[in-house]
């Protein structure tokens, strides 16, 4: 990797695209190992070399039904939602020349929550089940719209946090009054689910309605490269390069409404993965704000994965909601963050 | 402080002291909504807990509708001036210590956890009424209603679990292991250590495969992800009720039948004995 | 031949007119420096030349067809505009940001040619970058960051290079050199726009030189009928001395108009 001047371009730049690839096969070698052990972690222990467990059989085996419609559904689910969180905190940073922003940070998973909370108590998402996707990716897209008007033209950190935290505390306190409003007696006491996020007790149910609006939203985010690249230079720059900005924000927009709102949809706003990741990888990938797109998929897959497999190892009992932990991690992280940028902020 | 607590002990001492009805009774508490509906005279009854009118969870809830509710605050209760105030050991405790303070008459009522408690406090409860010949008649029934399922038991002993919204399960040392024990089952959560009422995993519930499932209300117009716990497709494929060759059953018993300790009870123990014979006729 | 063409243009920020029916045309061939004091619109007329500019009359031009026509990945491959303080929001490798020129040659996530590298590798030897390869854009001074913009803008092997303040921030010596290179550019058949303050480095390396003022045209001509005591004193509001080296003139500022030197 050191510099020699002569060195030609074109070896220097496969040097480095070879160091790229061997991360993404780090990356996804981990992530199968990580998938597949989480199969295995709950509170029935499943024996690895058993017969009984299987992706496909129809048996009604114990192990075959807790394995098929209690782990995989909660194993996708995290692969899905940590793609999706990691790439969307890497597209909106790239978006915003901000290393601060992140779905949940700024207010948009807060906001996702609440348009899920109102599709389910409403008892909308009973009747039409995809109405709570709708209803998270409507909520994530507004918030979305908002930020990006309030903050996107100036990119200034400060205002960023300050509308994050408006955006946050009022969709938090509107997830409130519904929940109370709600009829249930137990609906009042599901805050937490909405704030912390977890994939307790899931099922396939979640991962049909979620996990194709999902795709569809990492797959438009991750088309994004070449523009968040150019973008790097600033809006007249990537403009005169022939970046069309206004489809490039668009398709950014719509991908982190459509992954994040779905993804909190059926798991909660789980905090801080896509801040977390995007800012381990960036120096992995020579701080390109395109190429960090897919490895922070892959990155944010591995951390909820490997967070998930940790809260079911440490719980007693009624388990820890993910969020907890993400936050436990990614909020020291983010001050750390704003420490370094503080420069900025002022 | 001396007024008080002789205030107290008279008040347990059973009908000895006052031999006059109270006239303006008030409830905090659902389980005690139970015991007025059951046992009182309607005009003697001054406040119900707004849950009382809630048919999930109160057996009586039409009839709650007929009085005043309330929501446990001591605002609420002062204007009532009651003569009697019936409340749980958990439930609004602000407002119960304060009551107690101002001299006003509470008696608190403890969860029964055996057939033989919650007899005991039945009568307790009439007779700070002045109803005991109305509980004894209902006792009787009740037992009668279980002597009569406990004449069809056969030798086999089948494991039932319960499983209420949120994953929480009643253990060993709760009414509901004698109520499904009066119905030829055992509670599963006899092996599972959960003592009175406790969180249980979905997992461990399917790997323990109780030939009968018993889940809380699970009331499709009211959402909660407590309750949506009960939906879940692994339930279903295990104990599948469309399937009638099943060995598993599941059954749905609302909770206003035993949420309470009341004579009630003998209903579920009814519902339960149905399912026992379906289960063994199914072998 | 192509040719970039100003008609008429004029641009309002609110009340005030930045820009007042400026017409202008760039022929190939020509490095053209555009100067005037501050707040003249020279940016507001770079950005419109770029297409980047919402203008409120008039329209720029591109063989005799207006900008909105063309599409926007293919005015990328023929305009390149290098804006003024060279920002970049990561702290990226030199030779990636060079490459960036070549976005508009790529479709969607494409990978780079090897004709790209090439490229690439020339426009760095020209813009004397090439020993930088390897290096962060945070770590290097102002006068290296703006020729590898410069060199990203290369990069983009445009017909026009409309440049804001390329100089502004450099050193005597690589004013020179980055003032050679555009003009080497120019005179390679290509356009080049560059927006200045330098009254000599404007005299000693423009083949045309366009006064703005006030947002109107106030000259336009070759550095000698553009630079006159009078117009000077009109447009800047100075008195300016000036001599001659080795056949060819030089002005130096002096001083306010009006005010008697001791």
């Amino acid at each position: 990797m050191l510099a020699t001047g002569n060195q030609r371009l074109i070896e220097r730049d496969r040097e480095s695209d070879k160091c790229e690839r061997k991360l993404l096969i780090l990356l996804s070698v981990a992530l199968f190992l990580l998938f597949f052990s989480s199969l295995f972690v709950g509170p029935v222990s499943i024996d690895l070399f058993s017969s009984e467990w299987s992706f496909l059989s129809e048996s009604t085996s114990v192990t075959a039904v807790i394995f098929q419609e209690i782990r995989l559904p909660r194993a996708i689910l995290a692969l899905f939602i940590g793609a999706t969180l990691g790439v969307s905190g890497a597209a909106l940073q790239g978006l915003l020349r901000n290393p601060l922003a992140e779905p949940g940070v700024i207010g948009v998973s807060g906001s996702a929550s609440l348009g899920a909370v109102i599709a389910f108590y409403s008892g909308a998402a009973a009747i039409f089940p995809l109405a709570l996707p709708i209803g998270g990716i409507s909520g994530a897209m507004l918030a979305v719209i908002f930020l990006y008007l309030l903050a996107g033209r100036e990119s200034s950190i400060l205002t960023l946090i300050l509308a994050g935290i408006a955006v946050t505390s009022l969709s938090g306190a509107l997830t409130a009054l519904a929940l109370n409003l709600s009829p249930n007696p137990y609906a009042a006491t599901e805050i937490f689910f909405w704030l912390m996020g977890s994939l307790a007790d899931r099922s396939f149910e979640h991962v049909y309605i979620a996990v194709p609006l999902m795709v569809f939203g990492i797959a438009s985010l991750l088309g994004c490269q070449r523009g968040l690249d150019a973008l790097a230079l600033g809006e007249d720059t990537a403009r005169s390069l022939g970046i069309n900005l206004n489809h490039l924000t668009l398709r950014i927009i719509v991908g982190v409404a459509l992954s994040v709102g779905a993804a909190v949809s059926v798991a909660g706003g789980i905090g801080f993965v896509g801040l977390v990741v995007p800012h381990l990888l960036r120096p992995f990938v020579g701080y390109q704000p395109g190429k960090l797109l897919l490895v922070s998929a892959l990155g944010g897959a591995l951390l909820l994965l490997l967070a998930d497999i940790v809260v079911r190892l440490i719980s007693t009992g009624q388990e820890l909601k993910l969020g907890v932990l993400t936050s436990l991690i990614g909020a020291p992280f983010f001050l750390y963050l704003v420490l370094k940028t503080r420069r900025q902020l002022l | 402080m001396r007024d008080l607590i002789l205030c107290l002990v008279i008040a347990l001492l059973p009908g000895a002291a006052f031999s006059a009805k109270p006239q303006r009774i008030v409830s905090l508490n659902l389980c005690a909504d139970q015991l007025l509906l059951q046992l009182a005279e309607p005009k003697a009854i001054a406040s119900l807990t707004h849950l009382a009118a809630d048919p999930e969870l109160s057996y009586l809830a039409e009839e709650a509708t007929n009085y005043p509710l309330n929501y446990g605050s001591a605002e609420e209760i002062l204007q009532l001036d009651p003569d009697l105030i019936l409340a749980g050991s958990f439930t609004a405790r602000p407002a119960v210590a304060y009551l107690e303070k101002k001299g006003y008459r509470v008696v608190k009522l403890a969860i029964p956890k055996s057939m033989k408690s919650m007899r005991r406090q039945f009568l307790k409860v009439a007779d700070l009424l002045g109803e005991r010949e109305k509980a004894e008649q209902q006792l009787k029934e009740m037992e009668r209603r279980i002597e009569q399922v406990k004449a069809v038991e056969d030798s086999e002993r089948l494991v039932a679990a319960v499983y209420y919204a949120n994953g929480f399960t009643a253990g060993k040392e709760s009414i509901i292991t004698e109520v499904l024990n009066s119905a030829g089952f055992e509670n599963l959560s006899e092996q599972s250590g959960v003592d009175s009422f406790g969180f249980y995993p979905l997992e461990k519930l399917i790997e323990a495969e109780p030939d009968l499932l018993i889940l809380g209300s699970y009331n499709k117009q009211r959402h909660s992800l407590a309750q949506k716990l009960l939906d879940h497709p692994a339930l279903k494929r295990v104990w599948g009720g469309d399937r009638e060759q099943r060995k598993q059953v599941r059954v749905i018993i609302p909770d206003n039948l035993w949420i309470c300790a009341t004579p009630v009870i003998a209903e579920a123990v009814e519902i339960l004995a149905e399912q026992r014979e379906k289960i063994v006729s199914n072998r | 031949m192509s040719r970039l063409d100003a008609l008429g243009l004029s641009v309002k920020f609110g009340n005030s007119l930045i820009l007042d029916d400026v017409s202008l045309s760039i022929p190939r061939g020509k490095l053209i420096g555009l100067l005037g004091p501050n707040g003249a619109g020279k940016t507001t007329l770079i950005r419109a030349l770029a297409g980047l500019q919402k203008v409120e009359q008039g329209q720029v031009k591109l063989d005799g067809e207006k900008l909105s026509a063309f599409d926007q990945q293919d005015l990328g491959r023929r305009i390149a505009y290098l804006a003024q303080g060279a920002e970049c929001s990561w702290p990226l490798k030199v030779e990636r940001i060079v490459m960036l020129g070549r976005t508009p040659y790529l479709y969607q996530n494409e990978r780079l040619r090897e004709d790209d590298y090439s490229v690439t590798e020339r426009v760095m030897r020209e813009a004397d970058v090439s020993h930088l390869v390897g290096r962060t854009v945070n770590t290097l001074s102002g006068g290296e960051l703006t020729r590898v913009m410069l060199a990203r803008a290369l990069a983009s092997e445009p017909e026009f290079l409309l440049a804001d303040e390329p100089v502004a921030s450099l050193d005597p010596l690589h004013q020179l050199e980055v003032m050679g290179l555009l003009a080497n550019v120019a005179h390679g058949g290509g356009a080049v726009v560059v927006v200045l303050h330098d009254l000599n480095l404007a005299m000693r390396f423009c083949d045309r030189v366009v006064l703005l003022s006030e947002g109107r045209v106030a000259a336009d001509g070759e550095p000698g009928e553009v630079f006159t005591a009078e117009i000077l004193e009109q447009v800047y509001g100075i008195d300016v001395k000036f001599g001659e080296c080795e056949g060819k003139p030089w002005l130096l500022p002096w001083q306010r108009a009006g005010q008697n030197s001791e």
